[in-house]
């Protein structure tokens, strides 16, 4: 048997590592994603006093502390029984509409887009944001920079801090916004909404307008039926920071709405040797291994699961977007994983066209940003949509409120089997026998999880020793046969 | 500016610092994550650094992610140190290694969401954005041990490391202030990622 090893992978948070198992034919038999699990989280977190945890939970992912932050900041507000009232609420979805703008806007412009703006067979050292730059203009560098820095500046003034916001407490917000912060944050939200639009015409002309890249999301390489699941409100349109968490079957039909605390009733882990990491699958319908269908408990939580699970977009432009999004790829639900990279973009639109949404509420100023709790803490469970997926944190803590227990399913952890399973699909159907794998196959493969963004890195920014893409051929013996790498 | 001339430096080396530091920014970063074990060694090094110099010399940040974010936090500034954990194929706990941009691959070692710190920078620059040239870049990277458990403390062969690689900076920040980049002429390329010095704490593996 042969082996081929992509260590690590390029372009992603963390050290995930991808092996590639091949028969005496060469084809493929088995792939596996492996990734390091962080540990001792919750032993950490044991004794501390819970209204620390929005501030702790932002430190584990570097990509997404404002994620952790909210999510931490619900499952507190649930622990102490208490309602934020409503200025507090829309001040939170603000800074969480903003950053969500930052974080779709690079992914699809750094991670995702390259595959499609310079190809997937293009030369790896051109397949990152400065070829996207080169080849589209560089007055899109300029956009996607501006584009951060509203997005970031708006976390600073709401969230205290540009990187790790620490407003967020039991009740509400430590603090408001002035008059003239609101009016400073209106034109960086309404430059955003052309942004979003933008975008998304920008993906028509060089996406949609190219049947070769058409061809490829609607195949069948990158085509799986799952369940998806995504939050919505009382209307089951898309809500990133508050609502019920929707799951739909490869139907479309739903198959179960939940509130935060009943995640445990709707959502189980199966464990397998190979990995430290669990895979979240439905309880109900129970673990049948990595297969599609509805017999199979595995779902995903992606944009794509957050477009496929609710009715629509609450917003009006993004509705528009969405619809065009199921006309094009032919109704819901859409199961081409690659229409991930496009449903990123509807969300951009939404995410934009709701901070504007919100920063023109006349309760955006109000000094009502904190409900002082007053009952004694217990237990409580806060969900968001991460941008890489459903987000839960679930506390428990003693009457003092300080914590004993703590879980977490992470935005990505909900992908982890239909990400394995979209891998050695890929794979299989790539690899064929007795031809030697080269590197456009080989990102052909990467591009399988790409649209997922995974992320494992958890804000760990050590230096590697060996980092480029490297892919190692064994024989059957183990024998290293042959050595490809990505020079850096 | 009153500046802080500690070590051998002359008063020549002094006047030379007092005149640049009136028109080049120095920022001195410490960059991991101070909850996971020796991911904070970075940020523990750069703190060090601080209490010894003050701020005369440079400003001081820390941060927790790469790439685009992290660029975006050097924009303005001419000179950096970045301080960082490293782990390589082999490495003795606690070495200290001098690194340059050039050293880094171009993908995800340092914000693998968006883009590599080079092109970062670039992408920064492109858009008139005032950054620091690659060569004015420096990284003192720590070979670490444990960076998968949650824990405020580093293990003990990273900690003993901490008054060496603050020797590593002070070092490379001379370098940096005097020459406008921090490669020192008696530096030799040894591998891939690291360089072995002629003078200082720097050692191989």
């Amino acid at each position: 048997m042969q082996r081929i090893s992509i260590d690590p992978i390029t372009r992603l948070e963390g050290h995930g590592k991808i092996e590639i198992f091949l028969d005496d034919l060469g084809n493929v038999a088995n792939t596996y994603f492996q990734i390091p699990e962080l540990r001792g989280f919750e032993q950490f977190c044991v004794g501390r006093p819970v209204e620390e945890m929005a501030v702790l939970t932002n430190r584990i992912c570097g990509v997404c502390p404002e994620a952790h932050h909210m999510a931490a900041a619900k499952a507190a507000d649930a622990v102490f029984h208490v309602d934020p009232p409503r200025p507090a609420k829309l001040l939170r979805e603000m800074l969480y509409s903003a950053f969500y703008c930052a974080d779709h806007t690079t992914h699809f412009y750094a991670l995702g887009g390259p595959d499609f703006v310079m190809g997937p067979d293009a030369p790896v050292a051109q397949r990152n944001i400065l070829g996207v730059i080169h080849k589209v203009g560089l007055e899109i560098g300029g956009k996607v920079i501006t584009m951060r820095k509203y997005g970031h500046h708006t976390i600073e003034i709401i969230g205290g801090r540009k990187v790790h916001p620490c407003t967020s407490i039991p009740g509400g917000l430590s603090k408001g916004i002035t008059k003239e912060q609101r009016d400073e944050i209106e034109p960086m939200a309404r430059w955003a909404v052309d942004f979003a639009l933008f975008s998304l015409q920008l993906f028509k002309d060089i996406v949609l307008k190219n049947q070769g890249y058409v061809d490829m999301i609607l195949g069948d390489i990158y085509t799986h039926r799952t369940y998806y699941m995504g939050m919505v409100d009382t209307n089951n349109k898309v809500n990133f920071y508050d609502g019920k968490v929707r799951v739909v079957d490869p139907d479309g039909n739903e198959f179960v709405k939940y509130s935060p605390n009943e995640y445990k009733d709707v959502i189980a882990e199966h464990v397998e040797p190979w990995t430290y990491l669990k895979f979240p699958y439905l309880k109900k319908i129970g673990w049948k291994g990595f297969v599609d269908g509805k017999d199979s408990g595995v779902y995903m939580a992606t944009p794509l699961s957050r477009l496929n699970a609710s009715d629509g977009m609450a917003t009006p432009r993004a509705q528009e977007a969405y619809e065009e999004f199921y006309r094009t790829l032919g109704g819901k639900p859409v199961h081409q994983r690659l229409a991930i990279h496009w449903a990123r973009l509807v969300e951009l639109l939404y995410a934009a066209e709701r901070w504007v949404e919100l920063v023109t509420d006349p309760e955006i100023t109000s000094d009502n940003f904190r409900t002082i709790p007053t009952e004694t803490p217990t237990e409580g469970v806060g969900i968001v949509e991460a941008p890489r997926g459903t987000l839960t944190h679930h506390y428990v803590t003693d009457e003092r409120g300080l914590i004993r227990k703590v879980n977490l399913i992470v935005g990505t952890t909900n992908n982890y089997a239909p990400i394995t399973m979209s891998i050695k699909k890929a794979a299989a159907s790539l690899i064929k026998a007795g031809a030697a794998p080269s590197e456009p196959l080989l990102n052909m493969i990467e591009m399988a999880f790409r649209g997922y963004d995974p992320c494992f890195g958890c804000a760990t920014h050590s230096l590697p020793g060996q980092m480029p893409l490297e892919v190692t051929i064994r024989n059957a013996l183990g024998e290293v046969v042959d050595v490809l790498k990505q020079c850096c | 500016m009153l500046l802080n001339c500690h070590d051998r430096r002359s008063a020549v080396y002094c006047r030379q610092l007092t005149a640049d530091a009136d028109t080049m920014r120095t920022l001195i970063v410490g960059l991991g994550n101070p909850i996971l074990s020796d991911d904070g060694i970075g940020i523990r090094v750069a703190q060090a650094v601080h209490e010894r110099i003050g701020a005369a010399e440079a400003e001081f940040l820390e941060a927790s992610q790469g790439g685009l974010r992290l660029a975006e936090q050097l924009e303005g500034y001419d000179r950096v140190i970045l301080i960082d954990a490293i782990q390589t194929r082999g490495g003795v706990p606690g070495a200290i290694y001098r690194l340059t941009l050039e050293d880094m691959p171009s993908y995800n070692t340092d914000g693998a969401h968006d883009a590599s710190l080079k092109n970062a920078l670039q992408l920064i620059r492109q858009q008139g954005g005032r950054t620091p040239d690659a060569d004015a870049v420096a990284i003192i990277a720590i070979e670490a041990v444990n960076m998968l458990d949650f824990g405020e403390t580093l293990t003990p062969q990273v900690e003993a490391a901490i008054p060496a690689a603050v020797q590593a900076v002070l070092g490379t920040l001379e370098a940096i202030l005097l020459q406008g980049r921090w490669r020192p002429a008696h530096c030799e390329r040894h591998t891939e990622f690291q360089h072995i010095c002629g003078e200082g704490q720097e050692q191989s593996t």
